[in-house]
């Protein structure tokens, strides 16, 4: 997966993520073994979509609750649409209408009604959830065409089929971020969307586009998540939004606009997938992950804030040095 | 004559247009479910709809002080089972009053650990409440190992299923809290400097109130709240598990939402979530008594949220251009 970037010096979580491997393989005998390693980007396949979806949304200072459930609802009406004998190409591309629909949805109430982002993906996981338990009947959906798994069964090239999706939609973010006018705006909304406004850039347009981005990668890590169980169920992705969140985070990405991109959020997810598999091989409880994971993101982003020469200043905040430092009213964090 | 300014003052206090619009939105709910379901308007439903809007009453109060201080609280439900499971094992074993005193506690602690973190880490309180719902969750459910405890004495249940009266004892507990809390947030020095630091932060840091000191201090209550939140409804259920809170800070939300408390800070009252509480309650009522399946309830429940707030944004965005306009007009006039 694509975390080979030509940086020169790496950024904090990078050095995260590379102590956390190196701790792990020299602790945990069965850490580093292929099928491991294997195990480890297959299970992070479906986050890192839902994490690249949130990480546009996060640059533009929003953030998008409603993936978990749109993911349920891409998949359960994926499955549905193939169970009717629809072919999977156009039964595929159905369900990633629809999650790029509620994305799209969000992004219109945004931007053009000017309802606050939490508000609106909020009203928008309940409404996508309540959909998908309507139309799935509350039951899980299975007993559609075999074919569905070679998403996440099949091989390209001797290369995991889950592999080459990411890997591409990483890519294409990656140029989609860096190098189009399309990424230069969203970065420069995330930094201040008046003055990206007033320099002319069609905002509410690309506010949505990203909030309809946003839906359409949740939607993808819906319909792999339903290969990958052979089955699907209305809330199967619950939780994943926040999962998301919590990967987009750890690898830097600020919620307050202006600064991380695709790979920084590859980072974050992967920081989080070698947490759990190692915490797993250990043999900690679930419930204790949890925990781990809830703390992880606390230090990790305490960490990335606090950025300074002195790697002490890392550990400890530095006190307030007058109005310029502290927080301004933007502090607030939403 | 004391008494007419009495009754003027509650007059004016209506007309707060926060708390007025939460009244019309419960005497709308209140109305409809009325006359359009039949077996709403018994005494037995209505007292149980006042049952179920204190519980959601107690846990949105956390949510309304997290609001008020332009923040949110999202691990009110995590905190309120974390507290609620501690201390059912040690009332299940019969330390009743050590029981909830560490209940409390745990509540006070979760709630000061983020205040900490969010006022001096600067970490946005989105994040910072985010992480202790996953740290307090799992360290509930880590503790029941995912079963339930029981076995809660009677003396302690009576403060979730008691009765004075007609009147539920969860109810009067609510009441007293909404008094204590409705009052304080307009008299005291903690009230008013948490409406300061929500509304703008940056101008009551240059009136010199200590805006840290507040925002620990308020995250702290939500988590106190949360607390007492946990041990009533440990009380009512007679048994306690480690995911009870799951859906509550949306529920919360909606509760405050509703009620006028806003997402911008340091507008809405404890009043209104109150309102709210009772607005929540009614809708999930009526959604039971009309036998819809809690699939499409969630459903109504999201659209209602953004229903309610688009109408608050679009009012509020038309009375911010009736007023550039004015602006503009007298700028005319005196050019």
């Amino acid at each position: 997966m694509g975390k080979k970037g030509k940086k020169l010096h790496l950024s904090g979580p990078a050095i995260i993520l590379i102590v956390l491997v190196v701790v792990s393989s020299l602790f945990i005998n069965s850490f580093i073994r292929i099928g491991n390693i294997n195990n480890i980007l297959r299970q992070a396949s479906m986050l890192s979509l839902v994490a690249m979806g949130q990480c546009i949304v996060i640059l533009l200072a929003g953030i998008d609750l409603s993936q978990g459930s749109v993911m349920g609802l891409t998949g359960v009406s994926t499955a549905l649409i193939l169970s009717k004998g629809v072919p999977l190409v156009p039964g595929i591309i159905l369900g990633l209408a629809i999650a790029m629909f509620c994305g799209l949805i969000n992004g219109y109430l945004i931007s053009y009604v000017k309802i606050p982002q939490f508000v609106a993906t909020f009203g928008m996981f309940g409404m996508a959830l309540g959909v998908a338990l309507v139309i799935s009947d509350s039951r899980v959906i299975w007993g559609f065409p075999e074919t569905v798994r070679v998403i996440h069964d099949g091989e390209i090239l001797g290369i995991s089929a889950p592999f080459v999706i990411v890997g591409i939609i990483y890519l294409i973010m990656f140029w989609l971020l860096k190098f189009t006018r399309f990424g230069t705006s969203i970065y420069a909304i995330g930094g201040n969307a008046t003055a990206a406004e007033l320099s002319g850039m069609p905002v509410k347009r690309n506010v949505m586009l990203s909030y309809g981005i946003s839906g359409l990668l949740a939607g993808a890590a819906g319909i792999m998540l339903m290969a990958r169980m052979n089955s699907a169920r209305a809330i199967m992705g619950t939780g994943y939004e926040f999962e998301a969140i919590a990967a987009v985070i750890l690898g830097g990405t600020n919620r307050l606009g202006g600064k991380g991109g695709a790979v920084e959020t590859i980072t974050g997810v992967l920081i989080l997938a070698v947490v759990r598999n190692a915490l797993n091989l250990i043999g900690v409880s679930v419930y204790l992950q949890m925990v781990a994971v809830g703390f992880v993101l606390i230090v990790v982003y305490i960490i990335n804030q606090n950025k300074g020469s002195n790697p002490l200043r890392k550990w400890f905040p530095v006190k307030n040095k007058g109005l310029v430092s502290g927080t301004t009213g933007n502090g607030n964090g939403r | 004559m004391k008494f007419k300014n009495k009754l003027a003052q509650i007059a004016s206090s209506l007309r707060d247009t926060n708390t007025s619009r939460a009244l019309f939105t419960l005497l709308i709910f209140f109305v409809a479910s009325t006359i359009f379901v039949n077996r709403f308007f018994t005494l037995n439903n209505l007292i149980n709809v006042l049952r179920q809007s204190a519980l959601v009453f107690s846990f949105s109060i956390g949510m309304a002080i997290a609001m008020l201080l332009a923040g949110l609280d999202l691990s009110i439900g995590a905190v309120a089972a974390y507290s609620g499971v501690l201390a059912a094992s040690l009332i299940s074993n019969g330390y009743i009053v050590l029981g909830i005193i560490v209940g409390l506690l745990v509540g006070i602690t979760c709630g000061l650990i983020s205040g900490v973190i969010i006022s001096k880490y600067k970490v946005p309180p989105f994040i910072m409440t985010f992480g202790m719902m996953k740290i307090a969750s799992g360290l509930a459910l880590n503790f029941t190992k995912g079963e339930s405890i029981y076995g809660l004495s009677d003396k302690f249940r009576w403060i979730g299923v008691g009765t004075i009266g007609l009147i539920p004892a969860p109810l009067i507990i609510c009441t007293v809290l909404l008094i204590l809390l409705a009052y304080f947030g307009k008299r005291s020095v903690l009230g008013r400097r948490i409406y300061a630091v929500g509304s703008n932060r940056n101008a009551a840091r240059f009136s010199g109130i200590p805006c840290e000191r507040t925002l620990m201090i308020g995250y702290a209550l939500s988590g106190l709240f949360s607390g007492i939140a946990g041990l009533m409804f440990v009380a009512r259920l007679g048994s306690a598990e480690g995911i009870m809170g799951d859906g509550w800070p949306l529920q919360a939300i909606a509760a405050c939402v509703l009620g006028g408390v806003s997402f911008a800070g340091g507008e809405g009252t404890i009043q209104g979530a109150a309102i709210g509480a009772l607005c929540v309650a009614i809708m999930y009522n009526v959604l039971n008594l009309l036998g819809v399946s809690p699939s499409w309830q969630q459903f109504l429940i999201g659209f209602v949220i953004i229903f309610v707030i688009s109408i608050d944004f679009i009012k509020s965005q038309i009375i911010r251009k009736k007023n550039i306009s004015n602006k503009l007009r007298t700028m005319q006039k005196t050019a």
